[in-house]
C-alpha cells in the first residue's frame, strides 16, 4: 500500500459457496482439482493479502451472503478480520432516465447504500442507466430525468457517509453525446464519478484528457485496460449486449496487457495528489488468480515509482 | 435406450473463478460439439424466465435463444450441425420465494412458460421441481398439507396444458416432497403428471433408489442419472443452500460414474417397470465439463 493510493481488486469471482473448509485436503482428493482453491471466502481472502491488495470490491449477493454469514455486517467483519478492507460495491442506477421510475430507482439505490454502510466500505459505483439498445438515446427530457435522480441519489449517499461515483460503461445509455454534461450538471459535492479507464476509453474519450477535465470529480477508480480504445458507435450501441462477445473477443486487459497510458494517467494522479482507493477490474481474465499477481507485479514495480 | 445429456453440467453459479467464458456463444457452441463428440445425441435444457436477458448466451431462456442463436429453430440446426439431433427435455425451478403462496404462484407461472418452450423446442418432457428449500420457507411451513393442497391445484392446471410434453415433478432432498414423499404426493395429482426419478436426490432423501423406482411404478416421466457420495447426516437439507454442506464441504453431485449410486441396478429395475423413456445424464456440480462427458460416457458403456 502506497501513501496516497489504496488499492482494492473487484470481486469477479463466481459464487463462492464456503466460508472455509476445514477438511480442505479430503475436499481436494475428491476430484483433485484446482477448484477446492476457489471454493471459501477464507482462501480468497488470503489471495488478496498475499498479492498486496488492501481491499475488495463487491457485488454482493445478498442471499448467499446471509446463508455463509448470517448478515452484511458479519461478512464484513470476517473480511476485515482476514485483513482486507471493502472499499465498496458496485451498483446500477436502473431506468432513471424516466421520470416515473425516479422513485423506483432511488428506493433500490438508497438499499445498496444501506448495505454498504453495514458492510463496511466508502464507495458506491453505479452504472447511470440501463443500456443504449435498450432506450438510447437520451432525450432532452431522459438528461434532465438523469440528472435529478443521480442527484436525489448523491443526497443520500453523502448523509450516509458513501461516495456515489458514477460509473459510466461504453453501452450505456448515457454515452459520448452527452455524459460530459450530465456530469457537469450534477452537484459536484455529492455525485462524483468512479472512472473506469477501459469503459471510458472504450467510449471515445482520451483517458488523460478525461482526467485532467473531471480529476475534482474523480473520488475512485476502476482500473482495467483495452486494446479497443474510441470503439465505433454501431458496435457500442449494437442491439445485442457488446459487453460479452460471441466470440469470446476481451474489450477489457489487465492494466499494462493494453494499450492505455497508464503511466501518463499516473503522472496526472502524482500532479493532482490523488488519495483514495483504486478498484482493479480484470474481467474476462481465465486465470483470476493469475490476474492479481500480474496486476499486483504492474502496480508496484511499475506505477508505484510514478505514484503511489 | 434414449441417452440424454443435461446442460445443467454448466453451473452458471458456482463454476470456475470466472464468468465471462461461460457467458459467450463460443463456449456453448463448443459444448454442443463435444457433447456430440462423448457420443450423445440429445441434450436437455434448463429452462429460465430469461432475468440475464440479452447479457449472456446461456441457452436457457426464449430471450437469450431469440437474441444469440436465431430462435428455437436456430438453435435447432446449430445442435444438429453438430450431430445433436434433439433436445430431449426441459428442466426447471421455481424462485424460493420466501413465502408458500408466492412460491405456488411463481411455480404456476414457471411451469406455463416452460411448457410452452418445450412445445417450441419439440421436447418430450419438462421437469419442474416439486418445492423450494425448506429454509427459504422458514424451515418446513406450519401448513405444510395447505401448501401441498396449493401445488397439486398449480400441477392439475398445468396437466391442462402439458399437450404432447410430459410434465414432470422432481423432489430435491431440500424440499417437503423429498424421498418417498413424492410418490404419496402424486397420488392427488392429475394422472397427465408425472414423476421425475432423480437418482442421487432420492439416495440423499434417504430413499435406496431401486426401491424409489418401483415406488414410483407407471408415474416415472423422466430419469435423471445423477450420482453421488454425500450422506446427510448433519440434516443439512435443512438449512440454508443445503447443496453446499457447511458441517463437511463436499461435492454433493459427482460426475456419473464417480459415486455410489449402482448405475446397473437401476436400469435393471427401470426395465423391470417397463419404462422406455429417457435417461437424461446431468453432471451438475462436475468440476470439469469435458471430463464430466467423456466420464458419462464411459460409465454408460459400462453398466447400461
Amino acid at each position: 500500500m502506497g501513501e496516497n493510493i489504496k488499492y482494492s481488486y473487484m470481486a469477479h469471482w463466481k459464487g463462492i459457496p464456503y466460508k472455509e473448509i476445514p477438511n480442505f485436503r479430503d475436499f481436494y482428493y475428491e476430484d483433485k482439482t484446482n477448484h477446492a482453491y476457489y471454493q471459501s471466502w477464507d482462501m480468497i481472502l488470503d489471495y488478496y493479502v498475499a498479492t498486496g491488495f488492501d481491499g475488495i470490491e463487491l457485488m454482493p449477493n445478498v442471499r448467499e451472503m446471509s446463508s455463509l454469514f448470517g448478515t452484511p455486517k458479519n461478512f464484513g467483519d470476517y473480511v476485515r478480520s482476514k485483513g482486507v478492507q471493502i472499499s465498496g460495491m458496485f451498483s446500477g442506477m436502473g431506468p432513471g432516465h424516466i421520470r416515473e421510475n425516479i422513485p423506483n430507482c432511488v428506493a433500490n439505490f438508497k438499499n445498496a447504500v444501506d448495505l454498504i454502510v453495514e458492510l463496511g466500505g466508502r464507495h458506491i459505483n453505479l452504472c447511470p442507466g440501463i443500456d443504449w439498445a435498450q432506450g438510447g438515446p437520451l432525450t432532452e427530457e431522459g438528461i434532465t430525468n438523469t440528472i435529478d435522480c443521480l442527484n436525489e441519489m448523491g443526497r443520500y449517499s453523502e448523509d450516509h457517509g458513501i461516495q456515489l461515483g458514477i460509473h459510466n460503461e461504453f453501452f450505456c445509455i448515457m454515452n459520448l453525446p452527452n455524459h460530459r454534461r450530465i456530469i457537469e450538471s450534477t452537484n459536484p459535492k455529492t455525485v462524483h464519478y468512479c472512472l473506469d479507464t477501459a469503459q471510458v476509453s472504450i467510449m471515445g474519450e482520451d483517458l488523460c484528457t478525461f482526467y485532467e477535465d473531471y480529476h475534482d470529480r474523480i473520488c475512485t477508480f476502476h482500473l482495467k485496460d483495452t486494446a479497443d480504445p474510441g470503439l465505433p458507435d454501431e458496435k457500442r450501441y449494437a442491439l445485442s449486449n457488446p459487453e460479452i462477445q460471441d466470440d469470446g473477443h476481451r474489450w477489457f486487459w489487465e492494466p499494462g496487457l493494453g494499450v492505455l497510458d497508464f503511466e501518463g494517467l499516473f503522472k496526472l494522479l502524482r500532479k493532482y495528489e490523488f488519495k483514495g482507493w483504486a478498484t482493479i477490474e480484470t474481467d474476462g481474465t481465465p486465470d483470476l488468480l493469475a490476474s492479481m499477481a500480474y496486476v499486483s507485479y504492474y502496480l508496484h514495480h511499475v506505477l508505484d515509482k510514478i505514484y503511489s | 435406450m434414449k441417452t440424454a445429456f443435461s446442460f445443467d453440467t454448466v453451473n452458471t453459479r458456482y463454476q470456475e473463478p470466472n464468468r465471462n467464458r461461460v457467458e459467450s456463444k463460443y463456449y456453448w457452441e463448443e459444448l454442443i460439439r463435444l457433447t456430440s463428440a462423448g457420443g450423445f445425441e440429445a441434450i436437455e435444457l434448463p429452462f429460465d424466465l430469461g432475468f440475464m436477458g440479452a447479457r449472456c448466451a446461456f441457452p436457457f431462456s426464449q430471450v437469450a435463444l431469440d437474441v444469440k442463436y436465431g430462435g428455437a429453430e436456430g438453435f435447432k440446426s446449430l445442435l444438429a450441425e453438430s450431430g445433436i439431433t434433439k433436445i430431449a427435455g426441459l428442466q426447471g425451478t421455481a424462485f424460493p420465494a420466501g413465502d408458500a403462496d408466492r412460491y405456488v404462484g411463481g411455480f404456476r407461472m414457471l411451469g406455463s412458460r416452460m411448457l410452452e418452450h418445450a412445445k417450441r423446442l419439440g421436447c418430450d418432457y419438462a421437469v419442474i421441481s416439486a418445492s423450494p428449500e425448506v429454509a427459504s420457507l422458514g424451515g418446513l411451513p406450519e401448513k405444510k398439507e395447505e401448501l401441498l393442497e396449493k401445488l397439486a391445484g398449480a400441477l392439475n392446471e398445468l396437466a391442462e396444458e402439458a399437450g404432447d410434453v410430459k410434465l414432470c415433478v422432481r423432489g430435491e432432498y431440500w424440499g417437503i416432497l423429498r424421498g418417498a414423499e413424492l410418490p404419496k404426493f402424486m397420488e392427488k395429482v392429475d394422472k397427465r403428471v408425472y414423476i421425475n426419478v432423480d437418482l442421487a436426490h432420492a439416495a440423499i432423501a434417504g430413499e435406496d433408489p431401486v426401491r424409489f423406482i418401483k415406488a414410483c411404478g407407471g408415474r416415472i416421466g423422466s430419469v435423471t442419472l445423477t450420482d453421488t457420495s454425500f450422506h446427510d447426516e448433519d440434516a443439512c437439507w435443512k438449512g440454508p443452500n443445503p447443496q453446499f454442506p457447511k458441517s463437511c464441504p463436499t461435492q454433493v453431485f459427482r460426475d456419473l460414474g464417480e459415486g455410489e449410486i449402482d448405475l446397473r441396478a437401476v436400469l435393471g429395475a427401470l426395465k423391470e417397470q417397463g419404462y422406455d423413456g429417457w435417461l437424461t445424464v446431468s453432471n451438475r456440480q462436475t468440476k470439469d465439463v469435458s471430463r464430466g462427458i467423456l466420464r458419462a460416457r464411459y460409465t454408460l458403456k459400462k453398466e447400461a
